[in-house]
């Protein structure tokens, strides 16, 4: 049995205890058909739709190729050291999204919601309970408290709290589990998956690394949320042919 | 009120006091309060961001919404190109295209980009060509068939800038700023008119270039004259570069870099020889710790040849070696290194120390006082005497070397 099952365990049992029994077996079927989402803004979408070429990149390779600069060096410290811990030696190869259940991302971090194709990243793909950097933060350095430097990664990040794609409806369970309420409905369990805060920091969702490359034929589906032009439609006209032409839907959100 | 500004993506960072606002291009009634913790992120990994300094709203947002103007016409070109679109698709992208070229700046950008890179060989020109056709879209054309009609320039531009920035500290933004100011459509031009490119030009000089993109710019003519010497119609019809002549091609003083252009003092061959990049940087090495980072210098060669060797204890076939290492080819007369910025004598004190480094006599000279006799004959190769003790010692006191004639 392994650490997950324990804490799903609970959790159930928890659940049962309270008369939430039907809501948590309806959370976890609809976390279980959840997809992955990661935003992007509009450039980067239309690079992307581009050319088969075009790679969605990782932070570190965004990083490498002088593309994007880090990001303030407290976090730089953190990320360093919980990306150490959860992917030794492959930290560099793993792109972030969000389980989502209806094609919305994370806000912030861009105006186009990408939902990824499940058959295509589902055998190289895992789920954490939240942000995995805030996890990191909470339970390695203890909320930052005075630690200047990189140190070598030595603790075990506590288990259980990471999923396969098969066990994602029971990762749902196990961290959403108390805050399902008797006669909650479909939709409010879908709230619960993916709530946006007020700050970054506050943004509640379980996270997913998607380990290697992508590209546009990764891609199912993108929500282009903000109006891109005024008055002028070629530019959509034109990203919506190139990715309609390999089978991606777009929904423009105005 | 700071704003960091993203054409591509349409938004804008703006950092009023402790107050944070993302921004969209052409949306001046909705100003977003944003988190500060998410400031770094708003812009995701947008490369072509800029720094705006405004008092007011407007005035960060028509900068905003300019750059996304800019940004929106340089995608539509691109899309001109691009057989996966339709027709119809590529045509509602040129009417757009066409009005926002009407802006002079938004011309320009999309001309700088343009030239500083050759189209990729999928590029579907013809396509582009008929998309154009049979409308008003005269400003669209006009940029059309300037961009096709000098892929071949824009190439030889484009390889010989790698080259020459290759060696540089940070050639991506070189690269970033050269582009921005339009340094590509004027060296295309200099090198399409047959001309040599001239550092004076008025739009060189009054352009905001950093450091290395000035080192870049007086290394390039080196690099691009075999280029510039060739008639400029040839460049279409797939020339063949003419064979090399032995003999007498190789005698003679130097053609090129024989006088001070930067500096007030320089370091000038008196000899023959292949410098090494080891050397050059070296010699650079010596006289830069000896003024004690003062003053400014200039490297006047620059190693583009390779060399190739052998390994030891290898048959003497006729396979060639793989490559060693890189040469600048010198001839006597040419300049080496300059100087400005210190006194002549810690000028020339540091040269001395540089001409150790060197496999060739060399001579300090002031400019101004660079005066024909002060030149070297020519040295006929094989009249050379062989390097002897008496020659280092020459290059050493650098005193003026005694030549044959």
């Amino acid at each position: 049995m392994t650490a997950l099952d324990l804490r799903y365990q609970a959790s159930r049992a928890e659940g049962v205890a309270r008369g939430v029994d039907a809501e948590l077996t309806e959370l976890e079927a609809i976390a279980a058909a959840a997809d992955v989402v990661g935003s992007r803004w509009i450039g980067k979408v239309e690079e992307l739709a581009s050319g088969d070429s075009q790679l969605y990149p990782s932070y570190y390779q965004l990083l490498e190729g002088e593309v994007q600069s880090p990001a303030s060096d407290e976090w730089n410290e953190l990320r360093a050291r919980a990306d150490a811990t959860l992917f030794p030696g492959y930290f560099k190869e793993i792109r972030f999204g969000v389980l989502s259940p209806d094609g919305a991302g994370a806000p912030g971090y861009g105006d186009c919601d990408i939902t990824f194709r499940r058959a295509m990243i589902a055998h190289r793909t895992t789920f954490y309970e939240e942000n995995s950097l805030l996890f990191a933060d909470r339970v390695l350095m203890a909320g930052r408290s005075g630690v200047t430097l990189p140190r070598p990664i030595r603790e075990d990040l506590p288990r259980g709290y990471r999923a396969r794609w098969q066990d994602v409806g029971r990762l749902a369970v196990t961290k959403l589990g108390h805050k399902v309420s008797a006669g909650a409905t479909a939709d409010d369990l879908r709230g619960l998956l993916l709530e946006p805060g007020v700050r970054a920091v506050e943004h509640q969702f379980i996270e997913a690394h998607i380990y290697g490359s992508m590209t546009r034929r990764t891609m199912e589906r993108v929500r282009i949320r903000a109006e891109m032009r005024r008055g002028r439609t070629a530019r959509e006209r034109q990203l919506q042919e190139r990715l309609e032409s390999i089978g991606v839907e777009v929904e423009f959100i105005r | 009120m700071n704003a960091v500004i993203s054409g591509r993506n349409g938004v804008a960072v703006v950092m009023d006091g402790e107050r944070c606002f993302l921004v969209r291009a052409y949306a001046p009634e909705a100003w977003l309060p944003l988190p500060r913790d998410l400031a770094p992120r708003a812009l995701g990994e947008a490369a072509d961001l800029e720094f705006v300094n405004g008092d007011d709203r407007t005035v960060i947002q028509a900068h905003l919404d300019r750059a996304a103007d800019r940004m929106e016409a340089l995608q539509l070109f691109l899309a001109l190109f691009d057989d996966e679109l339709s027709q119809g698709a590529r045509h509602e992208g040129a009417v757009e295209l066409e009005e926002l070229l009407a802006e002079a700046d938004v011309l320009a950008f999309v001309r700088n980009v343009v030239f500083a890179q050759p189209l990729p060989p999928v590029a579907d020109a013809s396509g582009a060509s008929s998309v154009v056709e049979g409308e008003a879209l005269g400003r669209c054309k006009d940029l059309l068939a300037d961009v096709v009609s000098h892929q071949e320039l824009i190439a030889t531009v484009r390889d010989a800038w790698d080259r020459v920035t290759l060696l540089t500290e940070r050639p991506a933004a070189a690269n970033t700023i050269a582009v921005r100011s339009g340094v590509f459509p004027l060296l295309v031009r200099a090198l399409s008119t047959g001309h040599e490119v001239d550092l004076e030009h008025p739009l060189l000089r009054g352009l905001d270039l950093c450091d290395t993109v000035l080192t870049s710019l007086q290394r390039l003519p080196e690099v691009l004259r075999p280029q510039l010497q060739q008639p400029a119609e040839s460049g279409s019809q797939g020339h063949r570069r003419p064979r090399e002549k032995r003999g007498k091609a190789h005698q003679g003083n130097s053609a090129a870099g024989g006088s001070i252009v930067f500096g007030e003092y320089a370091l000038v061959a008196l000899d023959r020889s292949w410098l090494t990049s080891r050397q050059i940087e070296s010699a650079r090495i010596a006289m830069t710790r000896h003024v004690k980072r003062g003053g400014k210098i200039w490297i006047r060669v620059f190693p583009d040849k390779s060399y190739a060797r052998k390994p030891a204890e290898t048959r003497m076939d006729s396979v060639k070696g793989a490559p060693k290492g890189w040469v600048a080819a010198v001839k006597p007369g040419r300049v080496l290194f300059e100087m400005s910025g210190v006194a002549e004598p810690l000028a020339r004190e540091a040269m001395r120390r540089a001409a150790y480094k060197l496999t060739i006599p060399v001579k300090f000279i002031i400019k101004g006082q660079l005066e024909a006799e002060d030149m070297p004959e020519p040295v006929a190769r094989g009249d050379t005497a062989p390097r002897t003790k008496k020659t280092r010692k020459t290059a050493k006191s650098m005193k003026p070397v005694k030549v044959a004639k």
